[in-house]
């Protein structure tokens, strides 16, 4: 008789479903405390000028207003702070200085959001206007404003090899970075000189996409004397205590994260007005929330970056690419919330070229006078693939070759290396195969239906109709990660781990992993608060695809400990050998004879409450080896030559997932993520005015997320277990980002259907009828 | 509760989830402000306050409405239902077990509360919708997860009688 647990790989329900589907889980959004205060944010109207000075007499004279800040109360006593582990550069909660339109001017704290809505209008600022660089290309000019001139933009916290200079001056908007910026592989002169064909061209990534969280950057900090609780809907919990530590000193502010409504990556980083409200909670002593409005989360609370990105491709006749050339710009908007990283992902993109042996790539990012961009699913090599996918499909197209072939020939496979680029090593890849790409062809029948370049697959008077595919590789997991896991005599287990909430069910498929391996009921397992004071120390959080294979490393190596301790303690009390036990539920037995078995409660005594460990996954993190997917999407869609609109008649989508711990909540991330990728290709796009830098859509009416009609009807999936990494517990990889990755497929559809290509994104309907119209 | 120093206010009589309320509100209190804020029902979301997204759908009188953009005072004797309402003695609604199912996996969650109650006023006026009835009735309801086809079976499945 099987008596095994058995839930990797099962259906399994939600642990957090009841409480969404009855509304009684609590949001920070929902967070309400006693004399609770609202603060609401003067923001700058100028994309770039100083603050010469301020008149508060009107606004402080409305009756409930409590404290209004400026940067006179904040800037010379708490200074600057990263907004993320080793961000940079530092910024201020209020700054002398704005830098786009809908920058951080002052913070009012009233009794409720109309009262200070009241007082902002009343508060006078002088600025001194300066010139805006509101693009890449007028950020990188000559004569281009410098929007970051002080000597605190270069420097780290503590770290003693890139020391702070006070006389260091600051002569380019190019984020100074201890990133990488060049990259070297090879001979890339020599080997275009070899090449048969060489494709160059330059691809504007445009799209400024918002995350458009349903549930916005809110916070809530309660002041309890010794320190200040931030509640805050967030995705990395140690990542933002950083900018609090430095801000106030470390353990003035502790963090919580609720279940939180959304973040797709906009929520790693402190923002400064959940940094504000912590000061007002210490200094009036009442807790203050930050709620945003949803004008505010678009103008302020990131988006995808924009990207200029120049590739140049060498390749035989063959198809096989010798050389890969790319410079690549990105527009970080007036600070850095992570997008020096992002700016080097666009280039990870190359990964799923790991066969070419000629690399050089320049990592550029930028500056500007407009609203931050930050990290969004897909990180950078979202943006980055439709450049590198553009320069690898014309080359397929010149030498009238399937781009298939292309893809097949020279993509990725487990044992390939490729340059690492955050860390500037070559680094081997552990799993990841293009093989799923081509097994997923077969599925989607793509030798059938691929026309060719000279043919879309139908057309007639109003539609264009035509096949395409994305992929795009990435790292799954190797970052660091800690847990404490304990069992206790009641039979149950309790995972102590910084992994939040945000929507994709980790916390339910981490409880499986250890329901499973101690062979108890997932009823008995639970995360313990996902607060900074109760979990161990984790600096990135639910991000880059890495949390089931980073935090299943260290739970494995806990679980194996906790095994081996409940084992050698039954031994003791059984006496038996270890290894002649067994445990299930709370009930260790001896496997030859279960009869004889104690549970855990009397096998603790008087002399245990539990068994501990904590775990970290530090021999699967060496920066040298890391797992990888191959996520991929097919597409067929029509392009109705008379309005411009692009409809999704089917895909076909996937990773090669290796072990899948949920089969149903892989296959909901794939549909969510491809949804939004779809979207960011033909609909979504955020218009910042190039010369008042003004968010022109900052709405959900003219720049929403899809909805329910948007989902294309048909749509199918393939997950398949391919080789199981072993640098994964049990072959698990992590999935999030994939889903949207391939979508510049659509790019290839859209060449298939119409004959054009996009050298920009997104397509939207206007872009599409100005293409049609292109000679 | 809003000050609101220079608008008028009432007190107003309204039921909501089956419990009669006089509440005094402003002249331009929310009915989504009404239900968070004074009465504590925070499963209705206020996401966008636009009327854009659906996060704050409830039902008046029989028929959903986007609770941001409906002035508390406009619903002065009216029958208001919440998410908080649908369950009766401790067991979930079919459409809550439906949403809560397995094969439905919902992700953040933020949009689940106002699904449901675009399809429950659909349901209470017509237990045998169309398909298409039943997309139009969630088409103002904003999924940025992306989860759309799975709270259609959800809501589907629950026309086939499955949760009953």
């Amino acid at each position: 008789m099987d008596y095994r647990y058995k839930y990797i790989g099962e259906r399994t329900p939600r642990k957090d479903a009841i409480g969404k589907v009855t509304g009684l889980t609590k949001y920070t959004l929902d967070m309400k405390f006693p004399g609770m205060l609202q603060m609401r944010f003067l923001r700058s109207k100028y994309p770039h000028a100083n603050i010469k000075s301020f008149d508060l007499s009107k606004a402080l004279a409305v009756p409930g207003v409590v404290k209004i800040y400026t940067y006179e109360d904040v800037l010379e006593k708490y200074g600057y702070a990263p907004t993320e582990p080793g961000g940079y550069p530092n910024v201020a909660m209020l700054d002398k200085r704005v830098r786009y339109t809908g920058d951080l001017v002052a913070a009012v704290v009233a009794i409720d959001n109309a009262t200070a809505e009241k007082a902002l209008d009343l508060i006078e600022v002088e600025y001194e206007v300066l010139p805006a660089a509101l693009t890449i290309d007028e950020a990188i000019a000559e004569d281009a404003p410098i929007i970051h001139p002080e000597w605190e933009t270069q420097g780290y916290d503590n770290d003693p090899a890139h020391p702070l200079d006070p006389d260091y001056v600051v002569t380019s908007n190019i984020i100074p970075t201890y990133m990488i910026v060049d990259h070297n592989v090879g001979d890339i002169d020599a080997a275009f000189k070899e090449a048969d064909v060489i494709v160059e061209n330059t691809f504007y990534y445009d799209g400024y996409q918002p995350h458009i969280c349903l549930e916005p950057h809110c916070g809530v900090a309660v002041p309890e004397g010794e320190r200040v609780i931030v509640y805050m809907s967030g995705q990395s919990l140690f990542g933002t205590k950083s900018a609090y530590d430095k801000f106030f000193g470390l353990g003035k502010v502790e963090i919580i994260m609720p279940p939180c409504g959304g973040a797709f990556g906009s929520k790693h980083d402190a923002t400064r007005e959940n940094c504000i409200i912590a000061l007002a909670a210490m200094e009036l002593g009442r807790p203050v929330a930050n709620m945003p409005t949803r004008e505010e989360e678009y103008i302020n609370y990131l988006h995808r970056c924009g990207m200029k990105s120049t590739w140049k491709l060498g390749a035989k006749k063959d198809g096989s690419i010798i050389a890969l050339d790319c410079i690549n710009y990105c527009d970080c908007g007036g600070y850095n919330y992570g997008v020096r990283c992002a700016c080097a992902q666009a280039i990870i993109s190359s990964e799923m070229i790991t066969k070419c042996p000629n690399q050089r790539y320049k990592i550029l990012p930028v500056f500007t006078n407009t609203s931050p961009g930050g990290a969004y699913r897909g990180y950078g090599f979202f943006e980055g693939s439709f450049a590198l996918g553009s320069a690898v499909l014309k080359m397929a197209e010149q030498l009238d070759l399937d781009p298939m072939e292309v893809f097949l020939k020279n993509g990725i496979e487990p044992g390939d290396e490729h340059l690492d680029f955050q860390l500037g090593h070559i680094k081997t890849v552990t799993s990841g195969s293009m093989k799923s790409l081509g097994d997923a062809g077969e599925k989607f029948h793509w030798n059938e239906r691929w026309t060719g370049w000279d043919k879309p697959v139908r057309e007639d008077e109003k539609t264009a109709t035509g096949v395409g595919f994305g992929v795009c590789v990435a790292p799954r997991g190797g970052m660091p990660a800690s847990v404490t896991l304990s069992i206790y005599g009641d039979g149950s287990a309790k995972i102590s781990a910084a992994v939040t909430e945000i929507g994709q069910g980790t916390q339910t498929a981490l409880s499986k992993l250890v329901a499973e391996e101690l062979n108890i009921s997932i009823d008995k397992v639970d995360f313990s608060e996902i607060s900074t004071r109760s979990v161990p120390y984790t600096p990135v959080g639910q991000a880059e695809s890495r949390s089931i294979v980073d935090f299943g490393n260290c739970l494995m190596k806990a679980i194996s400990e906790i095994k081996r301790q409940l084992f050698e303690l039954g031994g003791q009390v059984l006496g038996c050998s270890p290894d002649d036990l067994d445990s299930i539920d709370d009930y260790v037995f001896m496997k030859e004879n279960p009869e004889v078995g104690i549970p855990w409660l009397y096998l603790f005594g008087f002399t245990k409450c539990a068994i501990t460990v904590a775990a970290d996954n530090v021999e699967h993190v060496d920066g040298l080896k890391y797992p990888h997917a191959v996520p991929f999407t097919f597409f067929e869609l029509d392009v109705d030559k008379e309005t411009g609109e692009i409809r999704i008649n089917d895909y076909l989508g996937g990773v090669d997932a290796g072990k899948i711990i949920n089969p149903t909540a892989l296959t909901a991330m794939y549909e969510g993520g491809s949804l939004q990728g779809q979207g960011f290709v033909t609909r979504e796009k955020l218009y910042i005015d190039k010369k008042t830098g003004k968010v022109l859509n900052g709405n959900m009416i003219f720049c929403g997320g899809a909805t329910v009609y948007d989902h294309p009807e048909k749509v199918e999936f393939s997950f398949p277990e391919l080789e199981l990494d072993p640098l994964t517990p049990h072959g698990f990889k992590g999935e999030g980002e994939g889903s949207n990755s391939p979508s510049w497929g659509m790019m290839l559809a859209f060449r298939n259907a119409t004959g054009k290509w996009p050298d920009t994104m997104p397509i939207t309907p206007k872009e599409v009828l100005d293409l049609l119209r292109e000679e | 509760m809003e000050t609101n120093t220079a608008v008028s206010s009432k007190v107003i009589t309204i039921r909501v989830n089956g419990q009669l309320y006089m509440q005094h509100v402003y002249a331009n209190t929310t009915l989504a402000e009404l239900l968070r804020d004074q009465l504590g029902l925070t499963g209705t979301k206020v996401s966008c306050n636009d009327g854009a997204c659906g996060a704050c759908t409830v039902i008046c009188d029989g028929e959903a409405i986007l609770s941001c953009h409906v002035l508390a005072i406009e619903c002065e004797g009216k029958t208001i239902e919440t998410i908080e309402g649908i369950s009766k003695n401790g067991e979930l609604h079919p459409l809550q077990k439906a949403f809560a199912a397995e094969e439905n996996w919902l992700q953040c969650g933020l949009c689940v509360p106002g699904m449901i109650m675009s399809a429950k006023a659909l349901l209470d006026r017509n237990p045998h919708p169309t398909e298409d009835e039943v997309l139009e009735s969630i088409s103002s309801n904003i999924c940025r997860c992306g989860n759309y086809r799975r709270h259609l079976n959800a809501i589907r499945q629950v026309v086939e009688g499955v949760y009953d």
